[in-house]
C-alpha cells in the first residue's frame, strides 16, 4: 500500500473493527487502491460501495435533496461507510461493534486527499 | 426479455442480466451458435452482434497469444453512453463467449462482479464435450442460423449440448 | 374523457403488463389528474424500465407538476435509451431553459429542429431562446404545452407504440386550463420542508387508527395486479385529495413521533407506493410519492451489498445529503420506511427516530394485515 492514497487508507485501516478500506471509481466501481483483510473481496467491495454511493447520490438529487456527503449501511454482520469526492469513493467495511462515529470522522478528514 | 436456445444456459444467464441491469447480453459459442440472449428483439441484430463478437473473440485471442502467450480473458470498451464487456468462459472441454452491453444503470465493477458468479454457474452447468471447436467454425453461418431459429421461436430448442435436436427426437 | 379513462383502467386491470398505461397516463395528464397520472407513469416505469415511452410520459407529467429536475432526469433517460428522441429533445430544451441553462437548451432545440424542421413549435422556441430578453421566459412558458405535450414525438421514434401515437394525436385544445396556468408559474422543486431547519411537525399530530381514503390509495388500487376490473376506473376518476392531511389520515401515522421536530416520515409498501406518512415541500405539496420512489432505489443497493458481502439482514441506510439526513429501513411485509430530518439533526437522534417510526410502522402494518 504505497500509492497516493496510502495516507488516506492507513489511518482508517488502523481503526478498531475495520476489515477493509478502499478507494474506487464511483462511476465504474473499479478498485483504485485498498487495504483489505484476507477474507474480504476488495473488488466486490469496491463495486458494491460505489454502486451504493452512486444510487444514493442520484436518488438524492432526483428527490431535490442535493448532493450526498456520507452514506452508511448498517447490517447484522457489520457496517459499510462510503464517502464520495471527485468521482471517487472512499469506503470502509467494518465489523459490528466498530466505532462508526470515529470512522466517519476519520473519513471526513480524508476528504481533501481524494483529489 | 431473456431467451435461451439451450436450457442449461437459463439458470446462469437470467440472474446475471437481472442483477447487472445490462441492456443486452449474448452468450455464444465460437462456432456461431447463440445459446442465449437478453434485450434483443430482432434476429438480425443478434446475427450481427454474434458475428462481430465471434470475430473480436478470435482476434483478441490471437493478439493475446502473440503478445503475451495467452488470450485475453476479458475485454472492456467504454463508449460515450454505453459500454461493452466481453469475456471468454472456458468450460470442461469447450469455450463460450459472453457479450454484455450496459449504460449508467450499471457499472463495469458490477458487471465484473456478477460475471464471476455467472462464469461459475455456467461452468457447473455446461455439458462436457470431448472435442474443442475451432475459433471460427467453417459452418459458422449455418450454426448461427440454426440457433437464431431456436431463439426466436422458429425451431425447437437445441439439445443439452447446444446442438439442434436430431430428426428422431 | 372519463369513459376513456374508465375503459383504459379496465384494460390495464385485466393486463397490468399492457402498454395501455401510456394512454391512461396521458389521458389523466390531459385531464389534469396529475397525481394519479404520476402514479400510473411511475408504475409504467417500474414495469417497463427500458421503454423510452414510459420515461417520456413520466417527464411530461413532471413538467406539468412543476418538478423540472425530475422531468429532466426522465428525459435524459429517454435519450440514453433512444438517442435523438424528438420529444425528449424538445422537453429538455424547455426544462433547461427554465432552469437557466440557455446554451444547453439551445443545443437541444437545435438538434430537435434539425430532426424535424417542419415543427413550428421547435422553431419558435429556438428563436425565443436565441433572442433572449425579458420576454423569452414568458414566451417559453407559453410554448411549454407545444414542446412538452409529446405531440410530434411518435412520428420520429419507430419503437413507440400505437398507444402513445393515439395519445399524442389528441387535439391541443384538450389540455385543460389548469395545466396551462400551472405552466406559466414558477416551477416548484421538491424542496423538503425539513430543509430549512424550522421546527414544523410535518406529519400532523393526530392518529386515531382510522384510515381515510387518500390519493395514494387510488394508485395503490391501480397497481394491484389482481384488482377488481372496475375498481381502477372508479377510483381513477375520483377528484384529487386535499394536500393537507386530515385527522385519521394514514399520512398522520407518525405525527406524534415527529411532533415539534423538522422531520418527515414516509412509509412505502412493497410496490414502492406510499402507504402512510407525509412529505410536504416548501410550497405545500405532498411529495411523498416522488421522493419515496427516488429513494427506494437505495434499498436495492443495500440488499445487494449485504447479500454479496454476506452481512445478513440490513438494518438501515443513513444518507447525509445537502438538504437533509435521510434514513431508510426495511419494515414488515417488504415495506420501506424513509425518514427525512433537517441537516442539523444529530445523527444519533435520526437513528432513534427511525427505530421508533419503524416500530410504529410494523405495528400498523401488522394490524393492517
Amino acid at each position: 500500500m504505497r500509492s497516493a492514497f496510502a495516507t488516506v487508507l492507513e489511518p482508517l485501516a488502523r481503526q478498531r473493527g475495520v476489515l477493509g478500506c478502499l478507494v474506487a471509481g464511483e462511476e465504474d466501481g473499479i478498485l483504485v487502491d485498498a487495504f483489505v483483510r484476507d477474507a474480504v473481496d476488495g473488488a466486490a467491495l469496491a463495486a458494491l460501495a460505489a454502486a451504493l454511493h452512486r444510487r444514493a447520490r442520484l436518488a438524492s438529487g432526483a428527490a431535490g435533496l442535493g448532493g450526498v456527503s456520507f452514506v452508511r449501511l448498517d447490517a447484522d454482520g457489520g457496517h459499510l461507510c462510503v464517502l464520495g469526492h471527485n468521482e471517487l469513493v472512499l469506503a470502509v467495511f467494518a465489523q459490528s461493534g466498530a466505532n462508526v462515529g470515529v470512522i466517519r470522522s476519520t473519513m471526513l478528514r480524508s476528504l481533501e486527499a481524494l483529489a | 426479455m431473456t431467451t435461451v436456445a439451450a436450457g442449461w444456459v437459463e439458470e446462469p444467464l437470467r440472474p446475471f442480466v437481472e442483477e447487472t441491469n445490462v441492456l443486452f447480453a449474448l452468450l455464444l459459442h465460437p462456432s456461431g451458435q447463440v445459446l442465449g440472449q437478453h434485450g434483443f428483439t430482432r434476429a438480425v441484430d443478434v446475427m450481427a452482434a454474434c458475428a462481430l463478437a465471434a470475430g473480436i473473440s478470435a482476434s483478441a485471442g490471437a493478439l493475446g497469444r502473440e503478445l503475451g502467450g495467452a488470450s485475453f480473458g476479458e475485454l472492456h470498451h467504454a463508449g460515450r453512453d454505453r459500454q461493452i464487456f466481453m469475456a471468454d468462459i472456458p468450460t470442461r472441454g469447450d469455450r463460450y463467449v459472453l457479450l454484455a452491453v450496459f449504460d449508467r444503470g450499471s457499472s463495469l465493477g458490477l458487471v465484473q462482479l456478477y460475471f464471476r458468479q455467472f462464469r461459475e454457474r455456467l461452468v457447473a452447468a455446461a455439458p462436457v464435450t470431448s472435442t474443442p471447436a475451432p475459433a471460427l467454425a467453417a459452418d459458422f453461418e449455418g450454426e448461427l442460423d440454426r440457433s437464431l431459429a431456436a431463439l426466436f421461436g422458429r425451431a425447437p430448442r437445441l439439445d443439452v449440448g447446444g446442438r439442434p435436436p436430431s430428426p428422431s427426437t | 374523457m372519463v369513459d376513456e379513462i374508465r375503459r383504459l383502467s379496465e384494460e390495464l386491470a385485466r393486463d397490468p403488463s399492457s402498454p395501455v398505461y401510456l394512454r391512461l397516463g396521458e389521458a389523466l395528464r390531459r385531464r389534469a389528474d396529475l397525481e394519479v397520472a404520476l402514479k400510473v407513469a411511475e408504475r409504467g416505469v417500474q414495469r417497463h424500465a427500458h421503454s423510452p415511452d414510459a420515461h417520456d410520459l413520466l417527464a411530461r407529467i413532471c413538467v406539468d407538476r412543476g418538478v423540472l429536475e425530475r422531468a429532466r432526469a426522465a428525459w435524459e433517460t429517454v435519450l440514453r435509451l433512444m438517442p435523438g428522441h424528438l420529444g425528449a429533445l424538445k422537453g429538455l430544451g424547455y426544462v433547461l431553459f427554465k432552469q437557466g441553462h440557455t446554451a444547453d437548451a439551445e443545443r437541444m432545440l437545435a438538434e430537435a429542429a434539425s430532426r424535424d424542421p417542419a415543427d413550428e413549435s421547435i422553431a419558435t422556441a429556438l428563436a425565443m431562446v436565441r433572442g433572449g430578453g425579458n420576454g423569452a421566459a414568458q414566451a417559453m412558458s407559453d410554448a411549454r404545452v407545444a414542446l412538452t405535450s409529446g405531440g410530434s414525438t411518435s412520428a420520429t421514434t419507430s419503437a413507440r407504440g400505437a398507444e402513445s401515437t393515439a395519445a399524442a394525436s389528441a387535439p391541443p385544445g384538450d389540455t385543460p386550463p389548469r395545466t396551462a396556468r400551472a405552466s406559466s408559474g414558477t416551477p416548484a422543486r421538491a424542496i423538503p420542508a425539513v430543509s430549512n431547519g424550522a421546527a414544523v411537525a410535518t406529519n400532523g399530530a393526530h392518529r386515531d387508527g382510522t384510515h381515510a381514503p387518500a390519493q395514494g390509495d387510488v394508485a395503490a388500487t391501480l397497481r394491484d395486479d389482481d384488482m377488481d376490473e372496475g375498481a381502477a376506473a372508479e377510483m381513477s376518476a375520483q377528484p384529487l385529495a386535499a394536500a393537507e392531511p386530515a385527522p385519521g389520515d394514514a399520512r398522520t401515522l407518525f405525527g406524534d413521533i415527529v411532533a415539534g421536530g423538522a422531520h418527515a416520515v414516509v412509509l412505502l409498501d412493497a410496490d414502492g407506493l406510499v402507504a402512510a406518512g407525509h412529505y410536504p415541500t416548501m410550497d405545500g405539496r405532498d411529495a411523498s410519492q416522488e421522493v419515496g420512489v427516488e429513494l427506494s432505489g437505495v434499498r436495492d443497493e443495500a440488499q445487494r451489498a449485504v447479500q454479496l458481502l454476506g452481512l445478513g439482514a440490513w438494518h438501515f441506510v443513513l444518507c447525509e445529503t445537502e438538504e437533509a439526513a435521510v434514513a431508510l429501513a426495511p419494515a414488515a411485509g417488504g415495506a420501506l420506511l424513509v425518514t427525512l430530518s433537517s441537516r442539523d439533526t444529530p445523527l444519533g437522534f435520526v437513528r432513534r427516530l427511525l427505530e421508533r417510526c419503524r416500530a410504529r410502522a410494523n405495528d400498523w402494518l401488522g394490524a393492517d394485515e
